[in-house]
């Protein structure tokens, strides 16, 4: 298995380039400190190690999609967090950005940068989970489930 | 004015222009600040008025879910509840289902609200306690390595070829040299890494770079072959193991 602090980023980037990453889960929710989250196996037939977490505020519409590597998070995104870009990362470098953006794994400045994907929508949880394992060359052939709706303060009809 | 005095009528600009207020979400008030969270996403809080006229200032349980992105988990671990506990003790704000908040009036706003982000941030610092977080990679020996013996080298630079390719090199050391480090624990990655350093070596020598190229290899697995390593040292003019400092030196440094 691969050492997840070396070289990670080429090894991850080939692998979501190879789409092999397939997830047969169903998302279970559990309840933790101020938000829910959600963690589903990826399987990958060369590299085990892959994960999908999802991450739900309890007090705000915000969410994070993370598909982490041996504990790497490899690509996370952010559906409504502020982000001030470090001078050299190669894009926006210097810019705060407000708004979804996606951080991407790199050897050398680990989760720090960042872009700003196009098709990804901020809006549904469930459409932006979706559009989420497509850009990462992640076949879904599991069970979708939405957040429970009482941990979210909501009414349940 | 005095050199302090300079640097405090810098600082206090610097801060009154980034921290800013956000769009409004879910009803909060949303006050952007200039601290960030180790993956550079700045530090947030939200505002609301409690009934008895009190300014309300929360994170709204954004800390604990950015610590749990990065695996640390508090309830699994007593220890780990404890550091929450003693740094939110010790600036005097409240700990409730997540969420980190003080509630101010007009006297104390700007001290609680100081004493509320220095919580959050030394909350998000948390992260560096998780050993995958901070588990250093080969590249980073290597650099601690030339750090060491003062060679002069630039890490990550993008290169550009006449010929169209481009790639990252893992090192530029000292202007002569152009440094792939190739670490594996899998004879599946080994392959698969050298070969694309083998593609990027093959592609510097097309484009007749005069810079020397060389492969470091981490040798401390067992994982680099002949056929792995050979193919290597026909597009590297130099192929050197990690654990041979002595050769390392002379190759940087010649």
């Amino acid at each position: 298995m691969r050492d997840p602090g070396s070289q990670a980023a080429a090894l991850i980037d080939s692998i979501i380039e190879s789409g092999e990453l397939i997830i047969n889960d169903r998302v279970r929710w559990e309840q933790r400190e101020g938000h829910l989250k959600a963690r589903l196996s990826v399987i990958s037939q060369r590299y085990p190690g892959f994960r999908l977490e999802l991450g739900k505020s309890l007090n705000l519409p915000r969410f994070t999609l993370q598909l982490t590597f041996n504990t790497i998070a490899a690509r996370r995104y952010c559906s409504n967090n502020t982000h001030s870009v470090a001078a050299d990362c190669p894009d926006y470098a210097g810019q705060r950005l407000q708004g979804p953006h996606k951080h991407r794994w790199s050897d050398e400045t680990g989760d720090e940068c960042i872009y700003v994907p196009d098709d990804i929508s901020p809006d549904s949880l469930e459409k932006a989970f979706y559009d989420f394992c497509a850009e990462s060359g992640i076949i879904f052939n599991g069970v979708w489930i939405d957040p429970p709706l009482a941990q979210l303060g909501l009414e349940v009809a | 004015m005095t050199l302090c005095e300079n640097v405090a009528s810098h600082l206090s600009t610097y801060l009154s222009q980034n921290i800013v207020c956000g769009p409004i979400e879910a009803g909060y008030e949303v006050l952007v600040t200039p601290l960030l969270y180790p993956d550079r996403d700045n530090i947030e809080l939200f505002l609301t008025e409690t009934p008895d006229g009190l300014i309300r200032v929360s994170d709204l349980g954004q800390t604990m879910l950015k610590l749990s992105d990065y695996g640390f988990v508090p309830n699994r671990a007593p220890r780990r509840r404890a550091m929450i506990y003693q740094i939110t003790a010790s600036l005097g704000v409240r700990y409730e289902n997540g969420s980190v908040l003080v509630d101010a009036d007009q006297s104390t706003l700007g001290s609680k609200v100081w004493d509320l982000l220095m919580a959050v941030q030394k909350l998000s610092d948390l992260a560096f306690t998780v050993p995958a977080y901070v588990r250093a990679s080969f590249s980073d020996e290597v650099e601690d390595y030339l750090v060491g013996r003062n060679i002069q080298y630039n890490r990550g630079v993008q290169l550009y070829l006449p010929t169209g390719y481009s790639f990252i090199i893992d090192f530029v050391i000292q202007e002569t040299s152009l440094v792939h480090v190739l670490s594996a624990n899998s004879q599946s990655y080994a392959r698969e890494r050298a070969s694309l350093v083998y593609q990027n070596f093959m592609e510097l020598r097309e484009a007749q770079d005069p810079r020397q190229r060389v492969a470091v290899l981490d040798d401390r697995s067992e994982v680099w072959s002949d056929n792995t390593s050979i193919p290597m040292s026909h597009a590297a003019n130099i192929v050197v193991r990690w654990s041979k400092k002595a050769e390392l030196e002379r190759v940087l440094t010649t």
